[in-house]
């Protein structure tokens, strides 16, 4: 592994992490339904952009650290997010080529699907939430794209990564 | 393909955890893998914490102190008071031939994080097995229950709150002693008591406290206050909410109780204390140093609960530390009342499982 690709790596799990320890900050009760899915929405980066890298395995074992960590059911957000990035890597060139905005439309998407499959997991364990505010995730998250795309997209640059 | 095999684990995995307890022991180290997470997104509150506490000011500091003192007065004087009560009741206990009552030791937690699923109210707080902790352990703060504990680390656990929606607690009315059980809803302030009868005597202000059925947690404790009760013609239940004591969106400490406590109930060959005994170690917390100890009550000193960890940091408090020094005799081993000095008698907590509730 030369320089650049243990850079890469480096890049990608601090990202990954610092999306985790967000998943798990307490935030005041009345904003809890609207936190965002960060490890989501960062690991549909890593794939739409470095689909040769990163793909369902890795978003598996994030989806289960994430699972781990949150203390819901085991294997939700895994089989959640392997199914994201399974989308993600056949559909990266298409979602690439759009601008911005039509990407956020399609995140929108993916983060819905990635709430649906989490969603159906934990509601075997009882702790599924009602539709409505399970949904209310995938808007902030689409509004969080451009920033998210923008910050890594620096750091890459930073660091000269492809 | 490896997409299929992957999607199945995942739910395999799930179908495991919801359906088994296969998973019981993976997950205590599953939190010690992740309590990090929660200890780092701690920092930035306890940052803030230590900066306020630096820059309060002298008279802020003064002005505390003083309410503090004032405060600690009343209380020593209500502690003065229950030491008697407290006697009182152990031999009244004693010439009803009722059950033993149970003194609790507790040692103060903190929370450290809340779970992320709003659906799932779970805290993780900063004690775990290192600390003594056992699964299905009652926790209550200042006011009122908070919860128990569901799974634990070796420095931390998680607590389960009594709103979660799993979760349904015996109950007692305290103003005419009517058993009830009170469920979770999944709403912070609001619990739900099943199964009232229409015509049942529960009035809107009634205080709910743990019955201690079940045996989980411990009996005596406030949990909710009823908050609307709705009987409901169309069927033979009433609508009763109760909102919750324990302030569970805002405490940032908690106690935990440990259950195994010293009886309260004389044993061995010792008798209980006349009237006259109760008001001369009325106020051993009041000083301490001053209240010397019979041989009665040097029983009741040496085989006061030792913590399982002494450190300075870790505060184990005895709330009824007073109202022991007045009983005779808190532990069920036969203590030779000639002691002269409190040796302590170590007695491990004893994490007595109990049924789910």
């Amino acid at each position: 592994m030369n320089i650049s690709q243990s850079l890469f790596y480096g890049l990608v799990f601090t990202s990954v992490f610092c999306a985790l320890l967000l998943a798990v900050a307490v935030i005041p009760l009345q904003y809890v339904w609207l936190r965002p899915e960060f490890v989501c929405l960062v690991l549909l980066y890593w794939t739409l952009y470095t689909p040769q890298h990163i793909g369902v395995g890795l978003a598996w074992l994030a989806g289960l650290l994430e699972d781990l960590a949150v203390g819901g059911v085991w294997g939700a957000h895994a089989l959640a997010l392997a199914v994201v990035a399974l989308v993600a890597q056949i559909a990266y060139q298409r979602l690439c080529s759009y601008s911005i905005w039509q990407q956020c439309f399609w995140i929108f998407m993916l983060v819905g699907v990635h709430q649906l499959f989490a969603n159906w997991l934990e509601s075997l364990h009882g702790v599924g939430g009602p539709i409505g505010l399970v949904m209310l995730p995938t808007v902030i998250s689409a509004l969080c794209w451009p920033l998210l795309v923008m910050v890594l997209h620096q750091l890459r640059r930073h660091y000269h990564l492809q | 393909m490896r997409f299929t095999l992957l999607a199945l684990v995942a739910i395999a995995l799930a179908l495991i955890y919801s359906r088994t307890h296969w998973f019981a022991e993976l997950q205590k180290k599953a939190l010690d893998i992740v309590a990090p997470f929660y200890w780092l997104t701690d920092i930035p509150r306890e940052i803030g914490e230590w900066g306020e506490k630096r820059l309060v000011s002298k008279e802020q500091l003064l002005q505390e102190n003083q309410s503090l003192h004032t405060e600690l007065l009343v209380q020593q004087h209500r502690v003065q008071q229950m030491a008697a009560v407290v006697a009182e009741n152990t031999r009244l206990r004693q010439l009803l031939n009722s059950a033993d009552k149970l003194e609790n030791r507790v040692l103060v937690a903190e929370l450290i994080g809340v779970a992320p699923n709003p659906m799932l109210h779970r805290v993780i707080i900063n004690r775990g097995q290192d600390d003594g902790v056992y699964v299905g352990q009652p926790v209550v703060d200042a006011s009122g229950l908070v919860g128990q504990v569901v799974e634990i680390g070796s420095t931390t656990s998680w607590v389960m709150l009594i709103t979660d929606t799993s979760h349904a607690l015996p109950v007692q009315i305290n103003r005419n002693g009517s058993r009830l059980i009170a469920e979770g809803r999944g709403n912070l302030y609001q619990l739900a008591l099943r199964h009232v009868p229409n015509n049942f005597d529960i009035q809107v202000g009634d205080l709910l406290v743990s019955s201690g059925l079940g045996k989980r947690f411990p009996s005596g404790y406030p949990v909710a206050v009823v908050e609307s009760v709705k009987p409901n013609k169309s069927s033979p239940w009433a609508e009763v909410l109760a909102k919750p004591l324990a302030e569970l969106n805002r405490n940032r400490h908690v106690l935990l109780v440990f259950e195994e406590a010293a009886r309260v109930a004389p044993t061995g060959g010792l008798t209980p204390p006349t009237g006259e005994d109760t008001p001369a170690v009325a106020s051993p917390v009041a000083n301490p140093t001053t209240a010397k100890p019979s041989a009665n009550s040097t029983a009741t000193a040496a085989s006061k609960m030792p913590t399982p960890k002494s450190e300075p940091g870790k505060t184990v408090v005895s709330p009824a530390k007073s109202a022991q020094a007045a009983k005779p005799a808190t532990n069920a081993a036969p203590v030779k009342p000639s002691a002269t000095t409190p040796s302590p008698k170590v007695a491990p907590p004893i994490p007595a499982p109990s049924p789910p509730q």
